[in-house]
Formats: structure tokens, sequence, C-alpha cells
């Protein structure tokens, strides 16, 4: 039986908000912490010393005294803190979170999600985020996509191979409904983006300079590897594209999404623009990092109609520790 | 639609008429930078009908494509038939600071 997951609300208001979502989750332990957050916190850490992770109420940010975050890092160390904001209020300020070493964020729409047609209610964004929190890096994929969905798998060995593979994935989105479509768009830039970033991005130097130039043609070296997966339930599509370089920084992720999201003008020309896209056209975006040894891009949308792009967009940015 | 990058451009009267065709991306680096140099307005309408997918790379190409024109030339730059992810696209990156949205 897995720990449970302590969830913390600011007041009963803010506990109410969430009560449906939370509803859904088995094994959440919910703490009200009202005006001060260090007594409740004194029986929690008694009766739950290893939770599975912690569910944030993006209420504490920004944080006002509170500093929740630094009490539970004391208490809990280690453990993951998914921050969940709905979708009404701002979006919020990326470098606080990652100043607080908050790697995880899931926007919650306002909102019931549309059922989908005729294959069952769709997963809402929070059941996903926990879902993929808590499942095993390689079991990630399957997370959010229906059980027996085919997932494809391909080892690049060159940079051509990189077109004839979205063509692949763009098939694989079948049917011809103007949903459909704007899936079939959206998926290929993603994939372009993170096979962009797998090949061009990750290889560098031991001084971090770029290895090759953006789309120059090459082989895939000896013992380097690129990965691509994806799969599609009809209705959700999954893909995930892994380097063997682990070389991506969770502050260089943090700092492109930031950098872009809070522009007014022209995007910067020092790069990362491609990690934006990829964030702001999943409906969730999954970094996995293992210094050295690899890095995981994957992200999970689905079906919509074609239009503006929901604004606030949720993450998870796992790094894990580098070889001893 | 085909997939290799090229531009062809036409003039009817004022405007000069840019067609892209296939996809944007770092292997249109060359052609967008001549392309700066070939295209003099006043009027320059960008016509991306036949073109396939932009990405980030293909995006900073066109910005900076039509910064130069518009800087240097004084190009007033329209943009016409992009698919929904592309306008979305366009949206996004603040392309549309720099022309607007035939209807």
């Amino acid at each position: 039986m897995n720990p449970p997951i302590l969830a913390f609300f600011r007041n009963d208001t803010d506990k109410r908000r969430w009560k449906s979502d939370m509803a859904s989750i088995p094994g959440i332990v919910s703490i009200v912490t009202e005006e001060s957050a260090h007594s409740p916190f004194k029986t929690i850490c008694r009766s739950v010393p290893k939770p599975q992770f912690i569910l944030l109420s993006a209420s504490f940010y920004p944080d006002k005294g509170f500093g929740i975050t630094t009490l539970i890092r004391n208490l809990f160390p280690g453990t993951e803190i998914l921050l969940i904001s709905p979708a009404f209020e701002p979006f919020p300020d990326i470098a606080l979170l990652f100043r607080d070493g908050i790697r995880n964020l899931v926007v919650v729409p306002t909102s019931p999600l549309p059922l989908s047609q005729g294959i069952g209610p769709v997963d809402p964004p929070l059941s996903v985020a926990i879902k993929s929190l808590t499942a095993d890096r390689h079991e990630r994929m399957y997370a959010c996509l229906r059980q027996g969905t085919t997932v494809s798998e391909f080892t690049l060995t060159s940079s051509d191979q990189k077109e004839p593979l979205i063509k692949h994935l763009e098939n694989t989105i079948n049917g011809k409904s103007t949903e459909e479509e704007f899936l079939r768009q959206r998926a290929a830039l993603i994939a372009d983006e993170m096979i962009e970033n797998a090949l061009y991005g990750a290889p560098r130097n031991g001084d971090g300079t770029r290895i090759f130039r953006k789309g120059e043609r090459r082989e895939i070296l000896p013992g380097e590897r690129i990965e691509v997966r994806f799969g599609f339930d009809g209705e959700n599509l999954a893909i995930e594209v892994s380097d063997g370089w682990g070389s991506l920084l969770p502050e260089e992720i943090i700092g492109h999404l930031e950098k872009n999201r809070d522009r007014d003008g022209l995007p910067p020309t020092d790069g990362g623009l491609g990690l934006f896209l990829i964030w702001r056209f999943v409906d969730h975006l999954y970094v996995s990092i293992a210094p050295g040894r690899e890095t995981v891009v994957s992200g999970q949308v689905r079906l919509a109609t074609p239009g503006e792009l929901p604004e606030a967009k949720g993450f998870h940015m796992e790094a894990l520790r580098a070889c001893a | 639609m085909e997939t290799d990058f090229r531009v062809v451009v036409t003039r009817e009267g004022l405007t000069e008429i840019v067609q892209f065709y296939g996809i944007i991306d770092s292997r249109a680096e060359n052609a967008l930078r001549e392309l700066a140099g070939m295209v003099n307005g006043p009027n320059v309408r960008c016509d991306f009908n036949k073109s396939g997918r932009i990405n980030s790379m293909g995006i900073a190409f066109l910005l900076r494509f039509m910064k130069q024109i518009r800087d240097d030339k004084s190009a007033s730059i329209s943009i016409r038939g992009l698919s929904q992810v592309n306008m979305i696209l366009f949206k996004m990156t603040g392309i549309f600071l720099l022309a607007t949205a035939e209807q």
C-alpha cells in the first residue's frame, strides 16, 4: 500500500475549492494551515513521516510570510511537492517556484472537461499529473493513455529520420475532423522540437558548448542514444523523446519558460524558444534529467477544438542525482 | 504538401507576394536571409498557404526577415494562409508585432 499524500490548504475556503478534485484521489490527508503553519505540521509529521508526495495549494503563492515550503522541506526532505493552481488564478511566478524547489505544477481547469466521443470521460489534469508523478519512469507514457494503447518506439540513427518519423506520427492520428487535424499539427510541431533538442541541444562538450549546429545533417554518434516513443488512444497523444546526454539543467528549462512567458515583444534570441513551444503546445510537460546519463522530455496532448491554447500549463521536472 | 522549403516572389502592382512552400525550419536560414535582399516593398504579402510546419528556428528566421524588411525598407507586411497551429504560433511569438493578418 502506498503511503498517504499530504495536501496543504491555506484555509477552509481553499480546501472547499479543491474538494471535488480531491474526492477521486485515494489516500489523501488534508491539512488546513489557517494563519499558522507551525502547529499542524508537528502533528502531521508524527502521523505521516514519509508521505508519497505533497500537494500544495497555489494559494500559498506568492508566499506571504508562511515560509511553508521551507517548513515542508525541513520536515520531509526529498519529498516532491506538486503545486495545484486553479486556471482562473494568475499563473504562479515560475522563478518563485524554482527558488522553493517546486518542480511540479498542475493547472486545473475550473469547468468540467467535456465527455469524449463514446470512449468515456477524460481524466482530469490533476489525476493525470498525479499518475505521472507516481508512475515509474518507464510507465509514464502509459499513465495518460487508455489501457491497451500501442506505444511505438524508434531509435534514431541519423537526423534524416526526423521527417519520416514525424510523418509516421501524423499518420498515427487518423481521422479527418478539425480536432484531429489540429492535434496532428500540434503533435508534429511538438515532435519536431523534442527531436531537435535531442539532436542538437543535448550533445555538448565538457565546457557546455554545443557540438552540433542546429539543422546540420548528422549521424548518431557511437554510444549516443536518441529514442522516440508515442502512442495515441483515439483521444490522448503521449509523446516522449530521450537522449543519452543528460545535459539539460532544470534551471535552464525554468529560465527558458519564464523568459519566453513573461516577455512583452519579440522572443529572446539566445535560444529556449523550442522548449517554450513544447510547453505551450502540450497539455502537460514532463522532464526527467539524470545528469550525464539521460534527459527525457515527454508530453501529453488531447483532442481539442482548434483555437487559442489555454494560457496556463503544468509541468513536472525531475532531476535525478548524478552517477557516483 | 511538399516538405522541402522554397520561396517564390512575384509582384502585383505595389505589392510583392512572397509565397512560402514546405517546412520552415533551420534549413530555411539561407533562403530567408537572401529573401530579405530580394524584397523591396512597399507592401509585402507573405502567403503561407502552401507552407507546412514552422518550428522555433523557422520562427526565428521569419522574425529576422520581417524585422529587416520593415526596418530597412519600411515595408508594410501582411500575412495570409496560416494553418491553425501556425496562427497560434505567430501570435505567441510576436510575429504579429511586425505584420498584420489578412482577413
